[in-house]
């Protein structure tokens, strides 16, 4: 890779709620990547640049500032899962910017998904994080929470794909759920995915990553749910995973969970 | 308005559950209408030829023959609730062989619609006499694929479909329909081009007895709640696209999601 030929060298886009941020503190003390400095709220901490969405009108200059490393070898990071919804001119765009990023999308159960997207958003609007301050039943509440969390386009991770894959044909696609059984297989294939290794960080490096990835990182407070709302949106997210069945062979069983008498 | 230009004149492409053979019956009383014979298991009765799905290997000829009225004057009716979801060839090959025809599709709430469609698929499985009620597992599930749900329920999608090949399509909602029945049918009959004029009142009789029957309506078999939750989440994108795109609403559904928990 020669030096920026990038903006991004790395993009996770998701998905919301799939493990990003736990990825993204494995790969930021690894001195083979970079993360930007954190300039909440223009951005969303060091993790998410949030270009296409919330800065495009402080123009690419702004971005490429932001995401320059110190040593332009070092590979920058921006894992924004919001642009999972970006549209095909705007992937364009952000395939002119970055040739030969590495695209990385996990995919993950979309009623496990859309449920935890649901919690994150209750905890913002009833400002708790007490999972027995609040509840999710199926009301006006709900529907505006789905709306604020854009839950069904979230859902729709199979055309999401679609549209970046057309521009980034060898983007890495990962289950949440392989990732969650053996986090360090997932690890070193993203390592792998990003032209890297575990081997190439130095022993303080590994000492970091292998501390970290223990953690969950951002663990919504599981607010109970009603029967209703729960079977509502098992039946809303029922086509995003026939979807990426279908089109991608990958198998997510973390409903079964969720939804008793669907069989394990 | 015809002689014999189109295959099908009036052709009614759904919404399945969406009262199509209640106003195929309606309109079989004005003289200037006709239907084929029945030809089962070709056609399913005298109302929906299947054309595109079931009889397509037998020919346009085959189609053709079928639908050649008793007059060329005549005005021949195909109402198949599954050419809602045809693809965009099918519907371009239709329009090639009907170029002039009116058609019509009506949109019924999509979750009583769903429920309705699961219902009728029960009766095909289990008869009249099945009292258990349908919970939320395997076998619920292959019946809602059985009923292909998401193709039936997928209304903007097959509106605009249609639309781009008859962009005159006339749109119904079902509730508007039987709020005011007949209204809904001067309207349809005025789309169409049927003068009321030419009707006798034997014509007029038997409908206006049509504007006043019940509606034929699925087995009611009892499902549990969970069920009805589940077909409204997998309608719930067909409500909203309606409501935002077309600025449809349904209600129907109300009095079933009363008392949510």
């Amino acid at each position: 890779m020669t030096a920026r030929a990038n903006i991004a060298d790395v993009i996770c886009i998701g998905a919301q709620r799939a493990m990003t941020s736990w990825l993204h503190s494995l790969l930021s003390p690894h001195p083979g990547f970079w993360a930007f400095p954190d300039f909440d709220p223009v951005t969303s901490t060091r993790k998410e640049a949030h270009f296409w969405d919330w800065n495009h009108h402080r123009g690419v200059e702004w971005y490429r500032f932001l995401l320059t490393p110190p040593d332009p070898a070092r590979r920058s990071l921006d894992f924004t899962p919001d642009y999972a919804l970006l549209s095909d001119a705007q992937i364009a765009e952000c395939k002119a910017l970055n040739p030969d990023a590495r695209v990385i999308y996990i995919l993950r159960d979309p009623l496990a998904r859309a449920l935890s997207a649901l919690r994150m958003h209750l905890m913002w609007h009833a400002n708790t994080s007490d999972a027995g301050a609040a509840a999710l039943t199926l009301d006006e509440t709900f529907h505006m929470l789905a709306a604020r969390a854009q839950l069904w386009r979230h859902s729709d991770m199979a055309a999401n794909l679609a549209r970046w894959r057309a521009a980034y044909p060898d983007l890495l696609v990962l289950n949440y759920e392989t990732l969650r059984a053996d986090p360090r297989a997932a690890l070193d294939q993203v390592l792998a995915h990003c032209g890297t290794s575990m081997a190439s960080a130095n022993a303080a490096a590994q000492a970091e990553i292998t501390r970290r990835m223990e953690r969950v990182v951002w663990e919504t407070p599981r607010f109970p749910i009603g029967p209703d709302a729960l079977h509502f949106l098992h039946g809303a997210t029922a086509a995003a995973r026939a979807a990426l069945s279908e089109r991608e062979g990958l198998t997510f069983t973390e409903f079964h969970a969720l939804i008793p008498g669907s069989g394990t | 308005m015809n002689i014999r230009g189109n295959i099908a004149d009036i052709l009614c492409v759904g919404c399945q559950k969406g009262s199509t053979s209640w106003l195929h019956s309606v309109l079989q009383h004005h003289p200037d209408t006709a239907f084929f014979d029945d030809h089962e298991p070709l056609t399913s009765t005298v109302k929906e030829a299947h054309f595109w799905d079931w009889n397509r290997q037998r020919g346009v000829d085959w189609y053709r023959k079928l639908m050649t009225p008793p007059e060329p004057h005549r005005l021949m009716m195909d109402f198949t609730p599954e050419y809602a979801f045809l693809t965009d060839d099918d519907i371009a090959e239709c329009k090639a062989l009907s170029p002039n025809a009116r058609v019509i599709y009506i949109l019924r709430d999509p979750l009583v619609r769903a429920i309705s469609a699961v219902r009728m698929h029960m009766l095909w499985r289990y008869g009249p006499d099945h009292a258990r009620a349908l919970s939320l597992d395997a076998e619920a599930m292959s019946l809602f694929t059985e009923a292909r749900l998401e193709l039936h329920g997928d209304y903007l999608r097959n509106l605009r479909a249609w639309q781009r090949h008859y962009p005159d399509l006339l749109l119904l909602n079902y509730e508007e329909l039987h709020a005011s029945r007949a209204d809904t049918l001067a309207r349809v009959m005025a789309f169409i081009g049927l003068d009321p004029a030419r009707m006798s009142d034997d014509n007029r009789r038997d409908q206006a007895a049509m504007l006043e029957a019940r509606i034929w309506e699925s087995t009611r078999f009892a499902m549990e709640r969970a069920v009805v939750m589940y077909l409204h989440g997998l309608t719930w994108h067909f409500r909203e696209e309606c409501r935002r795109d077309l600025g449809l609403s349904f209600h129907e559904s109300a009095p079933l999601l009363d008392g949510a928990a």
